[in-house]
């Protein structure tokens, strides 16, 4: 594993940005909104970096295991025919 | 023109909303129970992901076209009567978690990534070397899940709209009264959490 120990970043060169706001910057970065600029550093972080690049990587899995939960739509489950009665008798109900 | 699974055509899907959606303005019995039977299936899997339990389950898709019921006069047709109910139903789950929330609201800091002077205090691993283990199955569907519960409920929800039920930040914010850039601050720190928690559970499953 190439990854740099905690606590330093990038073999001794001084980042532009630290690893806090690198990643802060993350969700806006893999949304697209990230302004150019701010991108740029963004991008040269992440190249001297490998702390922030594992803590991306784990952060686009992250979510991806989120998505997966809802994804693909389960089918729809079926409905007890109470239920289907008891929401059309709330209905009568609320406009007697 | 694009074809749906079932056959009909989206003109003809877009024809019947319409013509559902008459019906149901005249207060035509038959056209709301029309309405259940098509949409509560769909209504009552996203109440169960929120809920957990079947019967609250059921008692948010109650609730939740009870709620639609009101409100119809208010639906706009700029979504789908689908659509709309979704949103409905997701409100009403979210509403029931927290009037039956009964432990107390935990902070989220803790399950925020540590700095010391900028730096990662502690150094990031791969998920992929824990994640493919000999027979998997750690990060299942349950685990996932037993995780999110864990937020507190202002980050979870942000998850269950965005990541799960697949809204955008506008709509998620319109669904909890909050402004859509509060929607992603939320979600981002509630997906640097849930990475945390996820972790933590990787390395417990392998010790």
């Amino acid at each position: 594993m190439t990854t740099t120990p905690a606590g330093t970043c990038g073999g001794g060169a001084r980042p532009e940005i630290s690893c806090q706001a690198c990643v802060d910057f993350i969700l806006d970065y893999l949304e697209g909104v990230l302004p150019p600029d701010q991108k740029a550093k963004f991008e040269r972080h992440l190249n001297m970096c490998p702390n922030c690049v594992t803590y991306m990587d784990n952060y686009k899995t992250t979510a991806q295991l989120a998505r997966a939960v809802g994804a693909p739509p389960e089918a729809p489950a079926p409905v007890p025919a109470a239920l289907v009665d008891a929401i059309l008798k709330a209905r009568k109900h609320a406009h007697e | 023109m694009g074809t749906m699974t079932d056959g009909t055509t989206s003109a003809e899907r877009i024809a019947a909303e319409a013509g559902l959606l008459a019906r149901l303005r005249a207060g035509e019995d038959a056209a709301f129970a029309e309405l259940v039977r098509t949409h509560s299936g769909r209504m009552l899997v996203v109440a169960r992901r929120i809920v957990g339990s079947e019967t609250d389950a059921e008692d948010v898709v109650q609730e939740a076209f009870v709620s639609a019921f009101k409100n119809m006069a208010k639906f706009d047709g700029r979504s789908t009567l689908g659509t709309w109910l979704h949103r409905i139903a997701v409100n009403a789950a979210l509403m029931k978690r927290r009037r039956a929330r009964s432990r107390p609201e935990t902070s989220i800091d803790a399950m925020l990534p540590q700095f010391d002077n900028g730096f990662h205090k502690e150094r990031p691993e791969p998920f992929e070397s824990v994640t493919n283990t000999p027979g998997g199955g750690i990060l299942d569907r349950e685990t996932i899940l037993a995780a999110l519960d864990e937020l507190p409920d202002e980050f979870r929800e942000v998850v269950v709209l965005r990541d799960i039920e697949g809204l955008d930040s506008k709509a998620a914010g319109e669904s909890l009264g909050i402004r859509d850039s509060l929607v992603r601050q939320r979600l981002h720190r509630a997906r640097q959490a849930l990475m945390k928690l996820l972790e933590q559970r990787m390395k417990g499953s392998q010790s």
